[in-house]
């Protein structure tokens, strides 16, 4: 299989990596060699990386043929991401019963299958297992009704 | 019979009411999960860390290795049953157990399978139990530059094991091993790379960094080839679970084979398990009289395959423990996890803690015994399991993912960085980007950094120290043979035919 623009994505991507982490560690105390500073390592490793993403991008657009990334899918990706987002930005305010019901119906739109009213089962029976397994069992500290409703 | 003796001290450990319901529960978990559609040894681990926080670290480690054996052996029952490998190690496992099953041989195949994988696991046991004690007495006299060249070694074997570009799986080391320097560095108390987010000075969190990639990235994964999906899988009948006495006399051989082979390429760092059951595979079908058959449901191509995962699965271990150096994503893993519960992976963990170490390695033993008896009878109930849809699946596992994220440290920010990872994962995956070097950097970065200042410190700042003592030499000439090997073309065309099955 070839894949160079995939390639040249990646070159890219590794590329910016380091160059960005080299940007942030050039403030940071090199040291000398007998006594490595904090910035010493990192900079090495970013140097390396940023040549290493620039061979494999400059690989990747030599190469010649293309072979396309495909289609990112959107839909599942920012659907999955945003129900963890969703989580971690409201289980606090929201309460633990709240957040973790609508997180589960909220990734569950990511898939095309699936009814509104098994969904809602699914939602109700995580909710309460969760409850039971990490806030009764295992005691984690999160508030079940949260800031919001209290 | 020192042997015996710490066998000894293991089996005290391993048997105690406690570690083997940890243990029971482990291997009932892991397959569990492997059973499952689309979730895979490293995902089911990653998921199941934040569980064992609370336990004593024996138990946590024993009931992680459970679920390591587990759900690699769920996987083989789901590629036997549906054609669907839950494990890249099992991917080879399909090509003759599904052919099996076509045929009403499900059974055989399945019994094939749990006993193959039972005196694998066994030998390998022992295996480990010999060779770990010698090993990490050879190491116990590396100093700082040994211990870097080691690493060196260790990182770039990996890569060249693994399959897909060589110069990418290069840069995601570099890029674990950066990601792994966050927080605040022990030499100097300096802060790097924190962003003044109070909750990163102690270094990004391991399990949200594994779920975000594993979890989280794999589930928009399945996502996107969900429409491909052909909907709930045909699962033909078990039939007979005895295999025919002709039956049993084929797959003696394959099966001792494969434990071998899998023993031996287990211990390589990046082997483990897949390289293992594809190795094995093409043994057989080389050594047989028949190699027509592979293909069309010989039982030497389940034999061997899963015995020598098995093997592998048991023997990576080895440098993990012995040397402190994971070897692959799931090893990768559970040094984290005895990071988190404050053991620092290596030959000390041996002479400081002989029951722990004695004790996983006796529990591995236990475990198998679990797995086959657990495994036959209720074979039913798995193929139930079979049947669950993803699309109510999934959503669980996000859920759980963020829950579990939180408890490491009762943190919010983890979530977010999970979030992330999640999103890096998929993007790794669409640019064809591997992500468990990732991860070996991400874990062997900070130790790497503290390695080389050592060795610096004491050779007054001369680089020349690591050729010129003469373990590190070595160590380091093995790395740049191994790299040398992969650019030569003739060894690039085997490595690239040699992964080919599995896309």
């Amino acid at each position: 299989m070839n894949a160079r623009a995939k390639d040249f994505w990646a070159g890219l991507l590794f590329l910016a990596f380091g160059l960005g982490v080299m940007g942030i560690a050039r403030s940071y105390p090199l040291g000398t060699a007998t006594r490595m500073g904090p910035g010493f390592f990192p900079m090495v490793l970013a140097a390396l990386l940023a040549v290493l993403g620039l061979i494999i991008a400059v690989r990747g657009v030599l190469a010649g043929r293309q072979d396309a990334i495909g289609p990112l899918a959107w839909e599942p990706l920012l659907l999955v991401i945003g129900a963890t987002v969703f989580y971690g930005a409201l289980v606090r305010d929201a309460g633990f019963i709240a957040v973790t019901f609508v997180a589960v119906l909220l990734a569950a739109r990511a898939s095309r299958h699936g009814r509104i009213v098994p969904r809602l089962i699914l939602a109700s029976g995580t909710t309460t297992c969760a409850l039971l397994i990490f806030i009764k069992g295992l005691g984690l500290p999160l508030s079940l009704s949260g800031a919001w409703f209290n | 019979m020192e042997l015996l003796n710490n066998l000894g001290i293991g089996f005290a450990t391993a048997l105690s009411l406690t570690n083997i319901l940890y243990c029971f529960f482990g291997v009932l978990l892991g397959t569990l999960i492997g059973v499952l559609p689309g979730l895979g040894a490293v995902a089911t681990i990653a998921m199941l860390l934040p569980a064992t926080f609370a336990l004593p670290p024996v138990s946590a480690l024993i009931m992680l290795a459970g679920i390591y054996y587990g759900a690699q052996y769920g996987g083989s029952t789901t590629a036997i049953l549906v054609n669907l490998p839950g494990e890249s190690s099992s991917v080879v496992t399909a090509l003759d157990g599904y052919q099996m099953a076509r045929k009403g041989r499900a059974g055989a195949a399945l019994t094939t399978a749990a006993i193959g994988s039972f005196v694998a696991g066994s030998l390998a046991t022992l295996l480990i139990a010999m060779f770990a004690a010698p090993l990490a007495e050879m190491a116990l006299a590396f100093g700082p530059p040994e211990y870097f060249s080691l690493m060196v070694l260790g990182l770039v074997a990996s890569v060249v094991l693994a399959h897909g570009s060589l110069l990418k799986a290069i840069a995601m080391i570099l890029v674990g091993l950066l990601i792994g320097l966050v927080g605040t560095d022990v030499s100097s108390g300096f802060q790097r790379f924190t962003f003044e987010v109070p909750e990163f000075e102690e270094g990004l969190s391991f399990v949200a960094v594994a779920m975000g990639l594993f979890g989280l990235g794999e589930i928009v994964r399945n996502l996107e080839h969900e429409r491909h999906a052909t909907g709930v899988p045909q699962i033909h009948r078990i039939g007979r679970l005895m295999p025919t006495c002709e039956e049993i006399r084929r797959m003696i051989a394959p099966i001792f084979r494969g434990t071998t082979l899998g023993s031996l390429l287990g211990i390589l760092p990046g082997g483990g398990a897949m390289l293992a059951s594809f190795a094995a595979y093409s043994l057989e079908k080389k050594l047989s009289r028949t190699p027509g058959e592979f293909g069309c449901g010989a039982i030497e191509g389940v034999a061997g395959p899963e015995s020598a995962n098995n093997a592998g699965a048991q023997t990576s271990f080895i440098p993990m423990l012995t040397l402190g150096i994971p070897s692959n994503a799931v090893m990768a893993l559970m040094a984290g996890a005895m990071i988190l519960h404050g053991i620092q992976p290596g030959p000390t963990v041996m002479t400081e803690q002989p029951a722990l170490f004695w004790g996983m390695i006796t529990s591995m033993w236990i475990g198998n015994v679990m797995l086959v008896i657990l495994n036959l009878p209720l074979v039913g109930l798995w193929v139930r399991l079979l049947t669950v849809p993803y699309h109510y699946l999934f959503p669980v596992i996000v859920v759980i993912c963020a829950i579990g994220a939180f408890s490491v440290s009762n943190s919010v920010i983890d979530i977010h960085l999970m979030a992330l990872f999640g999103l890096l994962g998929y993007l790794f995956y669409k640019l064809d980007c591997e992500a468990a070097p990732l991860l070996l950097g991400f874990i062997l970065g900070p130790m790497m950094e503290e390695y080389l200042r050592r060795a610096m410190l004491l050779s007054r700042g001369d680089f020349s120290v690591f050729v010129t003592r003469p373990i590190s030499a070595l160590l380091l000439a093995l790395a740049a043979i191994t790299l040398a090997l992969v650019v030569l073309p003739a060894f690039r065309k085997t490595r690239e035919e040699a992964f080919q099955d599995e896309d």
